[in-house]
């Protein structure tokens, strides 16, 4: 992603990748965990290590700053997550032999008398294992290729032993050749949930791999489940960043003109929980409120938590571990054994994976199970505990703003019941309430302005899901968005509809269609059908795929609630607006014309995109009689 | 020809190819587009009329301005928390002033012997329109607080900020704003410096308008 060398680089929390990126936003929040992983990559005698923390912690990023150290290093990377094209064992143990292949055959090594041959797989059609290696890493670009990929996948699944057997094999083969064991990066297991199909398809993989130098990318929980990987397993935990580190992060981030926002710095430290991605989006929000919008701190400050909570953790009610949350808050830790005993573990699960709790650092050797943890502050906040300490002005003046305007959670007192007992039922239900209140939808104006520093700029790329009541009319609000757009720069959009349910593979559709993505062009997705729970576990699997990317969504309203439920990864790469039923209001003929006539005049193609775009939303006001 | 005299037609000659835009709306839609750019924020929806306010929200200063022609406008500086004003300007070309007097006929021409003196004079002449004004007040004097920018990260101090007086062109007077509240970083004020006076050296060598994608570096 292209920053900028002076001035402000805002976005939604992705992972630092670029020498660019590094040396302008980094901040070493971690040295002790970075110098670790130093030592694991150099030392040779080095075996497996799960790399863990919750999600948006900065696990990548770390992993993106160690590895640039070692840059004539044979490093194998196996993106578990988003490239095998199925979340099938078949597919994932193809994906593994075709990173090795690539890595072997380039290093001189001999494919030959590893137990498997060319011809056990005709569908892939290759006439070397070279060919056959890039084949079966490769996203496919047609749905003719996909079905060859899958039906590979199928012979490998019925030798996956086999098959990682001749992985094993090459492997050895390659250490014989560098004299160093070869390094593998699991990626991606973060996003695999303990319980569901794809991870139980995966256990025979990630043991395979554990007997390996494999650095695993995996969540806080999966730390507790060292069993599915090698007992013993060695672990390295990124925690909660401190306050100050989250301050300098924040300079970086508004470069120049950080000490005009500084005050806030605090409060969104404090309001982040340690957590990377919730402060970076936390400030994206404040950033946007107090220069676009004109609020004032206070307000800047309560309705950027009350967006990201949004954003962020707002679910549809389900099983919520309140007694979890009540022992956190007394305590100040959790126990280890919580996410493994089989009558608390699901919530206990659940809360991390979602979030909803960060547990700030390992144990300390004295109180070895007691992980120190602490509620997510944007629900913390929303609760009225007894034992607080007192709040500073400037929080009450936050909280003051909140309540005076009706804005959750700030502001938001836990209801209790008729015992005076926390009725947490109803705490989540207008949690949720509030989320998709119908004071929350935008006019198309409303939303250009809101997405706007994301659909005009290269410097970033940000995932936007519209959600809607009524589908009417959707058309010219996308066609106006881009044409917009098209009068920034020339953003040319790509749209797709992803239609899901049984017998469909939408996924696949997906992955096909962004083999070549382009993070100059707008892609536009619209979801619709009846995605069954499998495609939007899949969906959320890839989430990575789309980082980098500039996208619309566009999600009917009822269906997107249940959707959430599936996406506690996903939802972290997109920010959620949704439409008024009035899709249109605002916009004038005139308006548009004269934006047309801009494009028209500043671009050098013969038929600019923007234009087209742009008389299609002319054509639909004339329709609706100048004004919509 | 003496230096002030090549200075005065080339000082004509830019206003004339840059800010005299046959289409207002156009100009003022790319200036509204661009900002962010050289001031490195983030991009904001936005259009400019020609009775339109430009906002600095890192200064909490609106610029609200009416254009009635490229001579005579008028424009505000407004607190944008309190909507209290902070210095107010009106031209009007129906009353004369000093420069006015001497504004050279449109025959004079630049002498082309003396062109080698061009880059020099286009600096010069850029210098005393946009860059640093003859005449100018800083933020202080209009009674704007004062706001502190990260030097580390090269920001500059708000002292940098010089408001023309007397300039008779609206397009002029938002253009040097465009300029002077770039406190981003003195690299960003010298690489926008030099772009402009390459892109009029070239112009008037090649005795082309500028147009407003090239002035705005579109």
């Amino acid at each position: 992603m292209k920053r900028r060398e002076y001035g402000v680089n805002l976005d939604d929390g992705v992972a630092l990748s670029t020498e660019e990126e590094f040396r302008l936003l980094y901040v070493r929040c971690n040295p002790d965990e970075s110098a670790c992983l130093q030592g694991w990559f150099a030392d040779n005698a080095q075996v497996s290590l799960m790399l863990g923390g919750q999600i948006g912690s900065g696990k990548t990023t770390i992993l993106n700053e160690v590895s640039r150290s070692f840059p004539g290093t044979q490093i194998i990377n196996i993106c578990f997550d988003t490239d095998p094209i199925e979340q099938s064992e078949g597919c994932y143990t193809m994906f593994l032999l075709g990173r090795i292949l690539q890595t072997c055959l380039n290093a001189g090594v001999d494919s030959g008398g590893c137990g498997i041959g060319l011809s056990d797989f005709p569908s892939i059609d290759a006439d070397s294992w070279h060919s056959f290696a890039d084949k079966i890493v490769s996203r496919p670009s047609t749905l003719k290729q996909a079905e060859r990929l899958l039906e590979a996948g199928t012979v490998i699944g019925k030798n996956s032993k086999l098959v990682r057997n001749a992985c094993g094999q090459l492997l050895d083969r390659l250490q014989g050749i560098t004299s160093r064991k070869p390094i593998i990066i699991a990626e991606g297991i973060d996003k695999f949930r303990p319980g569901t199909s794809e991870y139980f398809s995966i256990q025979d993989t990630l043991s395979f791999l554990s007997q390996r130098k494999t650095l695993f990318e995996v969540n806080a929980i999966h730390l507790f489940k060292e069993q599915d990987f090698r007992p013993g397993i060695r672990k390295l935990f990124i925690g909660g960043i401190a306050d100050d580190m989250l301050v300098q992060m924040f300079q970086k981030r508004l470069g120049s003109y950080a000490p005009i926002y500084q005050d806030a710095f605090s409060l969104l430290s404090k309001y982040s929980g340690g957590n990377a991605r919730q402060a970076l989006r936390l400030l994206n929000a404040y950033y946007f409120r107090r220069t676009q919008h004109k609020n004032d701190h206070a307000a800047a400050i309560a309705l950027a938590c009350h967006q990201v909570r949004k954003d962020l953790l707002g679910v549809a009610y389900g099983r919520f571990p309140t007694e979890i949350f009540t022992v956190v808050k007394h305590d100040k830790y959790i126990e280890g054994s919580l996410f493994q005993d089989p009558k608390v573990s699901e919530g206990a699960n659940d809360a991390l994976y979602h979030n909803w709790l960060f547990i700030q650092s390992e144990p300390n050797l004295a109180t070895p199970t007691r992980w120190p943890c602490v509620i997510n502050p944007l629900i913390d906040e929303a609760i009225k505990w007894k034992a607080d300490a007192p709040r500073t002005p400037e929080e009450e003046a936050v909280r003051k703003w909140a309540s005076d305007h009706d804005i959750s959670p700030l502001g938001l007192n836990l209801p209790v019941d008729d015992d005076g007992k926390p009725a947490w039922d109803k705490f989540w239900e207008e949690i949720e309430a509030s989320s998709f209140s119908d004071r929350n939808a935008l006019n198309i104006l409303g939303l250009i302005d809101e997405i706007g520093a994301g659909l005009f700029g290269i410097e970033r790329q940000d995932r936007i899901i519209i959600t809607y009541k009524d589908r009417k009319n959707l058309e010219a609000v996308r066609d106006f968005l881009v044409g917009e757009a098209n009068t920034y720069s020339y953003f040319p959009c790509e749209e797709m509809i992803l239609e899901g349910g049984e017998g469909r593979s939408p996924v696949t559709e997906l992955l096909v269609w962004l083999a070549d993505p382009d993070p100059n062009r707008i892609y536009s997705v619209e979801l619709i059908g009846k995605w069954t729970d499998a495609q939007l576990r899949d969906l959320e699997h890839r989430r990575d795929i789309f980082d980098n990317l500039q996208m619309l969504w566009w999600i009917q309203l009822d269906n997107l609630k249940h959707y959430l439920r599936f996406w506690p990864q996903l939802r972290q790469f997109f920010r959620i607006y949704r439409l008024e039923d009035e899709l249109l209001r605002g916009i004038t003929m005139e308006e548009i014309q004269a934006d047309i006539d801009l494009i028209k005049e500043m671009s050098e193609e013969d038929d600019p995109e923007g234009v087209h775009r742009l008389q299609n939303v002319l054509v639909y006001l004339k329709e609706a009689g100048g004004k919509s | 020809m003496n230096e002030m005299k090549r200075r005065a037609i080339v000082w004509d000659m830019i206003e004339r190819k840059a800010f005299r835009p046959e289409s207002p709306g156009k100009w003022l839609s790319l200036y509204a587009k661009t900002l962010h750019k050289l001031l490195g924020m983030e991009p904001r929806w936005d259009r400019l009329g020609q009775n339109d306010e430009v906002i600095f929200p890192f200064l909490a200063l609106k610029c609200c301005y009416f254009i009635e022609s490229a001579s005579k406008y008028s424009i505000a500086f407004v607190s944008e928390s309190s909507d209290c004003p902070r210095g107010q300007f009106h031209v009007d070309s129906c009353f004369l002033s000093k420069s006015s007097l001497q504004t050279f006929a449109d025959n004079d021409k630049y002498p082309r012997h003396q062109i080698g003196e061009l880059a020099r004079d286009v600096e010069a002449v850029l210098d005393g329109m946009l860059f640093h004004p003859r005449c100018h007040a800083h933020l202080k004097c209009l009674g704007i607080p004062h706001v502190k920018f990260d030097e580390e990260s090269g920001g500059l101090p708000p002292h940098e900020v010089r408001i023309g007086g007397g300039i008779e062109n609206p397009y002029v007077f938002l253009f040097h704003l465009r300029y002077q509240f770039c406190l981003v970083s003195d690299q960003v004020r010298i690489a926008e410096r030099q772009r402009l006076i390459d892109l009029f050296q070239r112009k008037i060598r090649g005795k082309e308008d500028v147009s407003a994608k090239d002035l705005f570096d579109f």
